[in-house]
């Protein structure tokens, strides 16, 4: 039971709010889940698909977009490990926007009906997952305060200090060290920067000596001064212990 | 496609790109070096009285390709 590929998500599940009880997780690690290995670069859904089943994210990075008819790409948000990105679509048949991946992913399938049944059998499990969506909800309203209201230089860092803690959050960072993937074309998309801009204000969190960023690979030398000097309040995130979780 | 290379001004303050981007052609290099000038501008002008911000483009052999600057300047004209 133990090395269920769904340990991801009770993990993900329990970082927000109180533990699973027993029941609960054992519902969860028994559902019938297709595993799937996916490219970097790749959709998984597409603005229009109907889809019938849900994902998580058991391995990679992954992005939410929309695409604009002058080739424009805006992102909305990166997605981890432990994430289900399109559980909306268990209530909205028609997606609005995309979802694809930044690097190779391992995603885990569960139809909708499968999904139904757990919530009805476990209600704490459909509350939990109710919570994730207005989690989702509340980093919008970050990002969109992000966007409308940093400066590029406390964008970015702000961008960088929320991957970490979610990162952290589901134990994928090692000290203030981890994967960060993203490209300054991605992140140029993200922040609704130019790519000059992006690579100028990265070069400047760099020599101010607030990140440490080499072959996708981020370091945070000191996270009281990357996240005092980005605006960075993760309550927003809404994680279980929020200051626990801060280094 | 050719890699281009855009290193930033801000008055005396210069930094070079190091990792560059991919792009279609030299036309598609200015438009991204305009599209950067605006943003730096966007974050640097308000405040201040007098500013130059340019961006320059380099290819990957470090050919100095294409220079877009922005010269700005308040006059304050009454006391």
């Amino acid at each position: 039971m133990l090395e269920s590929p769904l340990n991801r998500l009770v993990r993900r599940l329990e970082v927000d709010s109180s533990p699973l009880s027993q029941a609960e997780k054992d519902a969860l690690l028994r559902l019938p889940v297709t595993i799937r290995e996916i490219d970097a670069d790749q959709d998984i859904l597409r603005e229009g698909d109907r889809p019938s089943q849900c994902y998580v994210i058991l391995e990679g990075f992954q992005c939410r977009y929309k695409m604009l008819r002058d080739g424009e790409r805006q992102i909305m948000s990166f997605h981890i490990a432990g994430d289900i990105p399109d559980l909306q679509s268990l209530f909205l048949q028609v997606m609005d926007h995309s979802l694809g991946t930044i690097t190779p992913n391992r995603v885990g399938f569960i139809s909708h009906d499968t999904l139904r049944e757990l919530i009805r059998a476990q209600p704490g499990i459909g509350e939990r997952l109710w919570r994730e969506t207005l989690i989702d909800a509340a980093v919008f309203r970050e990002w969109i305060t992000n966007v409308g209201s940093r400066d590029a230089y406390t964008r970015i860092g702000h961008l960088i200090c929320e991957f970490f803690v979610r990162l952290r959050s589901v134990g994928l960072a090692k000290g203030t060290t981890f994967n960060f993937p993203i490209t300054q074309t991605e992140i140029a998309d993200a922040t609704g920067l130019s790519m000059v801009h992006v690579n100028r204000s990265v070069q400047q969190l760099r020599a101010d000596g607030l990140i440490h960023l080499e072959r996708g690979v981020c370091t945070i030398p000191d996270f009281a001064r990357l996240k005092d000097a980005s605006m960075f309040e993760p309550g927003y995130l809404h994680l279980q212990d929020s200051e626990a979780l801060m280094v | 496609m050719p890699h281009y290379f855009f290193d930033t001004r801000d008055g005396a303050d210069f930094i070079r790109d190091e990792e560059g981007i991919e792009l279609r052609g030299i036309e598609a290099a200015r438009d991204e070096a305009t599209r950067g000038l605006t943003d730096l501008a966007k974050d640097a002008l308000p405040g201040a009285l007098r500013r130059e911000l340019a961006v320059e483009v380099r290819d990957g052999a470090n050919h100095a390709l294409l220079r877009a600057a922005l010269w700005f300047e308040v006059a304050v004209l009454v006391a």
